[in-house]
């Protein structure tokens, strides 16, 4: 069958057409040149700023400013702005008395301070009484125009500091990553990780595992069970499930009736607006379906009670037999109770920036099922199965991308329609070797 | 006009099929080029994942040989190793995860080229998995039969 030609298709992850290498020298530019960047700017600023020279001095001309004395003779507030927006400006006239001259100028500070009423202005004059002597900042190249009896910090250039630092962080370490990086091949780089692991340190945290990507299946096994060895985890709590539909379904009600409440606005005006009208029906129709979806959702969870799931070994291996006891709780006549054992691949792959991911299940054995039966509230259905794990079967597998879960499904089919499907992930060992644990 | 290299890799099992904890032991040899235009070789042994997800790649066993790590600084004569091949994962052909094992030479040449060899081999002797739809058909139509 002939594949239909697209013009635009995004490329899968790693299975790109670019050339290696000119990826590799175009990161080493990109990040030499962030480094560079951030190296010659630093140096740039901090000789301006010790030297006191442009950029900085115009930028910030108070980190030239020296100290001195300066003599308040006479404090004001300027009245500005317009009727409707009075603003007024306090001042005091300083006297600085220098051995070449001295200078008279008003001022507070370099950036003027500005304020809504008369008593705000006066109430920030407090404290400066003509006639005495206060410390004061002034450039020594023009010290009549930039005497200042209050210095603001200087935070804008702590802030400039800050950025081309990072620049040079995070350009020396994109180097440092690209450099060790090239001409390293794959193989090479994943014995760096796997020595990486190896090290003391790391290894008291993680001990040495006798089946490598393999998941873990300590926090299977670390919860006994009343009837068999091990009860077995849920996989997704059923609440969260409640609590995604109850918020879609809210939020969805919410904007179909922002809609609904426009057109009918509009029809009721005598203006209806069809456009309007056409495109509310379906947004109420998505309301009401999940509406009603939460509402069953609410009535199986009060009519269902708790699953339990216990096992008699773990982990499990292909061609071996085990015990699985259920429990099932609650209010309800049950259609058809049915305990799977299913195993799924799972891979995540990027397709152009979105991360995507699949699954496809290559296992489904039916355990157990039961039909046709009452559970009553305090009287919990309980049953004793066999379980055998198929011979020839994958092992459980976790590697960054790829997996392969191992769990038992227990689904309910309940009489008023509640329809439930509950998970217990396990783990699969390989046949071969089966270990003593 | 110059010759490429050509890099031998020989398992000591034909069938090239191995169990968990199993001693693998292979060898190679690199042809076709001088001894002074070797700058390194890598010999791993290896697992990558094929299929729908993103490649995973695990190096079971490592080597890089340099000429400085060899008194007659030849590295194309032929040269072995043996390691004891992990209890997992098992070579796997899934539906949209493989597993695949292999030993990998990689040739660094001095000019700045590169060439690689593959040899695959099998770890465990699983079956291939078979989408649940023709399971089901298979076994309907065994049903039938019986």
């Amino acid at each position: 069958m002939p594949r239909w030609f697209r013009i635009w298709e995004k490329k899968r992850g790693s299975r790109r057409t670019v050339s290696r290498v000119v990826a590799s020298v175009g990161e080493t530019f990109f990040f030499s040149a962030i480094f560079f960047f951030g190296v010659i700017f630093t140096a740039m600023t901090v000789a301006s700023t010790v030297l006191e020279t442009w950029p900085i001095r115009t930028m910030f001309p108070e980190v030239a400013y020296v100290e001195g004395e300066c003599t308040v003779q006479e404090v004001r507030v300027v009245s500005l702005g317009t009727e409707d927006y009075p603003r007024y400006q306090p001042e005091a006239l300083v006297l600085l008395d220098l051995p070449e001259r001295q200078h008279h100028h008003w001022s507070l500070r370099r950036s003027p301070l500005f304020y809504s009423t008369q008593e705000a202005a006066w109430n920030r004059l407090n404290g400066y009484e003509p006639g005495w002597i206060y410390p004061c900042w002034f450039d020594p190249d023009s010290p009549g125009q930039s005497v200042v009896l209050e210095r603001t910090p200087a935070w804008g250039l702590w802030v400039i500091f800050l950025v081309l630092i990072s620049f040079i962080v995070i350009g020396g370490i994109g180097l440092i990553y690209t450099l060790l990086l090239m001409g390293t091949s794959v193989e090479r780089r994943s014995a760096f990780a796997k020595k990486a692991k190896t090290l003391e340190l790391l290894r008291e945290a993680m001990p040495a595992t006798t089946y490598p990507s393999i998941p873990n299946d300590a926090n299977l096994t670390n919860s006994p069970g009343v009837r068999l060895a091990f009860r077995l985890p849920i996989e997704v709590s059923p609440g969260w499930w409640l609590l995604a539909t109850l918020i879609f379904s809210l939020l969805w009600s919410g904007m179909a009736g922002v809609f609904f409440i426009a057109a009918l606005g509009n029809h009721l005006a005598g203006k209806p607006d069809w456009m309007l009208t056409i495109i509310s029906l379906p947004t109420i129709g998505v309301a009401l379906a999940a509406i009603s979806q939460f509402l069953r959702e609410v009535t199986a969870h009060t009519r269902v009670g708790p699953t339990g799931l216990e096992i008699s070994n773990h982990p499990l291996y292909p061609g071996k037999e085990y015990r699985v006891f259920v429990t099932q709780a609650g209010k309800m006549k049950v259609r058809q109770l049915q305990i799977l054992l299913i195993c799924e691949e799972a891979a995540t792959f990027l397709q152009g920036t979105d991360v995507r991911s699949e699954t496809k299940r290559v296992v489904e054995e039916e355990v157990a099922a039961a039909k046709g039966f009452e559970i009553k509230p305090g009287l919990p259905f309980e049953a004793d199965y066999q379980l055998k794990v198929p011979v020839g079967c994958m092992h459980s597998f976790k590697s960054d991308h790829n997996a392969i879960h191992w769990k038992l499904v227990v689904q309910i089919n309940a009489e008023h329609g509640a329809q439930l499907s509950r998970s217990f992930p396990i783990v699969v060992y390989p046949a071969e070797l089966e270990v003593d644990r | 006009m110059s010759i490429e290299p050509k890099i031998e890799i020989t398992l000591d099992r034909p069938g090239r099929t191995y169990l968990p904890d199993d001693e693998l032991i292979a060898s190679f040899e690199i042809k076709g080029t001088r001894p002074s235009d070797v700058q390194a070789i890598e010999a791993s042994v290896l697992w990558y994942t094929e299929g729908t997800g993103e490649e995973d790649l695990a190096t079971h066993d490592f080597r890089r040989l340099l000429p400085i790590d060899r008194n007659d600084a030849d590295l194309t004569k032929r040269r072995k190793f043996q390691t004891r091949l992990p209890r997992s994962p098992l070579s796997y052909q899934g539906l949209i995860v493989k597993i695949r094992w292999a030993i990998r030479v990689r040739l660094f040449m001095q000019q700045g080229k590169e060439y690689m060899e593959e040899v695959p081999f099998h770890l465990g002797d699983l079956e291939p998995a078979i989408p649940l739809a023709t399971k089901r058909s298979s076994r309907k139509s065994a049903d039938d039969a019986a």
